[in-house]
C-alpha cells in the first residue's frame, strides 16, 4: 500500500469558515467535494485550507462514514488521508482517529 | 375380635407417629432447600457486588483527576476576546475531555453504554464550542449565556459519570 499513488483534493469552504464540525457537515463535504473525484486505487490527500483552524472529530468521522462503511475502517484510512498545512490541525486530526476511530 | 382391634388400635397409632416424623423430615427438607437457595442468591448478589466495586476502583481511578483539576482548570479559560470571538482556549475544553475518553477505553468493553453516552456528550460539546468560534458574538449578555450553557453540559457530563459510578 506505501507504493500507492497520490492524489490531492482540495476542500473549500466559505471564507466566515474557520473551524470545521459535525458529522452531518463532514458527511455532506465528502459527498460534495471528495466522492466523485477519489479513486480507491491511489492514496487520496484531503487538503484542509490554510483557514481552517481546528477541527472536530466528528467531521472527522463523517468525512470518513461513507468509505468507512464501503471498504471497513483500515482501508478507508489507507485510501483517504486528511492533511493541513497547520501542525495544530494536523495533530487534533489524528488524535481524533486515534480516540474516537473513524 | 380382640386381635382385629387390637391391630386396628396398633395400626391407628402406628400412623399418627409415621406422620409427625414425616412432617418433621419434611420440614427439615423445606428448610435446608430455602437455605441453599438463599446461599444461592447470596452468591450472585456477591458476585454483582464485586463487578461494582471493581469498576468503582476504575471510575476513581480514571475520572479523579479530571473532576478535581483538569475540567475545572480548563473551564475557567472560556472567554470572549473584544471583538466577541471565542478564545482559542476552548480548545483545552475538548482537548482534556478527548484524554479523558483516551483513558476510559475500558469501559468501552465493560460497559458500552455508558461509554456511548459519555462519548456522545463529549463529542456535542465539541461541536458546540468549535462552531461557536466561527462566530462573532459582542453583546456581553449572550457571551455570558454561552459560557453558562457550555458550564452546564460539563455539569451533565460529570453527572454522567456520577451516575454510573454509583450504578444509577
Amino acid at each position: 500500500m506505501n507504493c500507492m499513488a497520490k492524489q490531492q483534493i482540495q476542500l473549500q469552504f466559505e471564507k466566515i469558515i474557520t473551524n470545521l464540525a459535525g458529522n452531518r457537515f463532514g458527511r455532506d463535504t465528502y459527498i460534495a467535494q471528495v466522492k466523485g473525484k477519489i479513486d480507491i486505487e491511489e492514496k487520496n490527500i484531503i487538503e484542509i485550507p490554510e483557514i481552517i483552524e481546528d477541527v472536530a472529530s466528528s467531521f472527522v468521522q463523517g468525512i470518513y462514514r461513507e468509505l468507512s462503511e464501503q471498504y471497513g475502517k483500515e482501508r478507508a484510512l489507507e485510501i483517504m488521508e486528511l492533511h493541513s498545512v497547520r501542525p495544530e490541525v494536523m495533530e487534533k486530526i489524528e488524535y481524533a482517529i486515534r480516540v474516537y476511530g473513524i | 375380635m380382640t386381635v382385629v382391634i387390637t391391630e386396628a388400635v396398633h395400626s391407628g397409632t402406628l400412623l399418627s407417629a409415621w406422620d409427625i416424623s414425616d412432617r418433621i423430615a419434611l420440614f427439615a427438607f423445606v428448610l435446608s432447600v430455602i437455605s441453599v437457595l438463599i446461599s444461592f442468591w447470596a452468591l450472585i448478589l456477591q458476585k454483582k457486588l464485586n463487578t461494582i466495586n471493581l469498576q468503582a476502583v476504575f471510575f476513581e481511578k480514571i475520572f479523579q483527576d479530571y473532576f478535581i483539576e483538569k475540567i475545572p482548570s480548563a473551564a475557567k479559560k472560556l472567554s470572549f476576546d473584544n471583538n466577541g470571538k471565542l478564545k482559542s482556549s476552548y480548545r483545552e475544553i475538548n482537548r482534556t475531555l478527548m484524554e479523558m475518553m483516551e483513558q476510559c477505553m475500558y469501559f468501552y468493553f465493560a460497559k458500552r453504554e455508558f461509554y456511548d453516552e459519555l462519548k456522545q456528550r463529549c463529542q456535542q460539546l465539541e461541536d458546540k464550542l468549535i462552531e461557536t468560534s466561527n462566530e462573532f458574538i459582542e453583546n456581553r449578555s449572550k457571551q455570558s449565556e454561552f459560557i453558562h450553557s457550555v458550564e452546564e453540559d460539563i455539569s451533565d457530563i460529570v453527572k454522567c459519570i456520577n451516575d454510573n459510578y454509583s450504578n444509577k
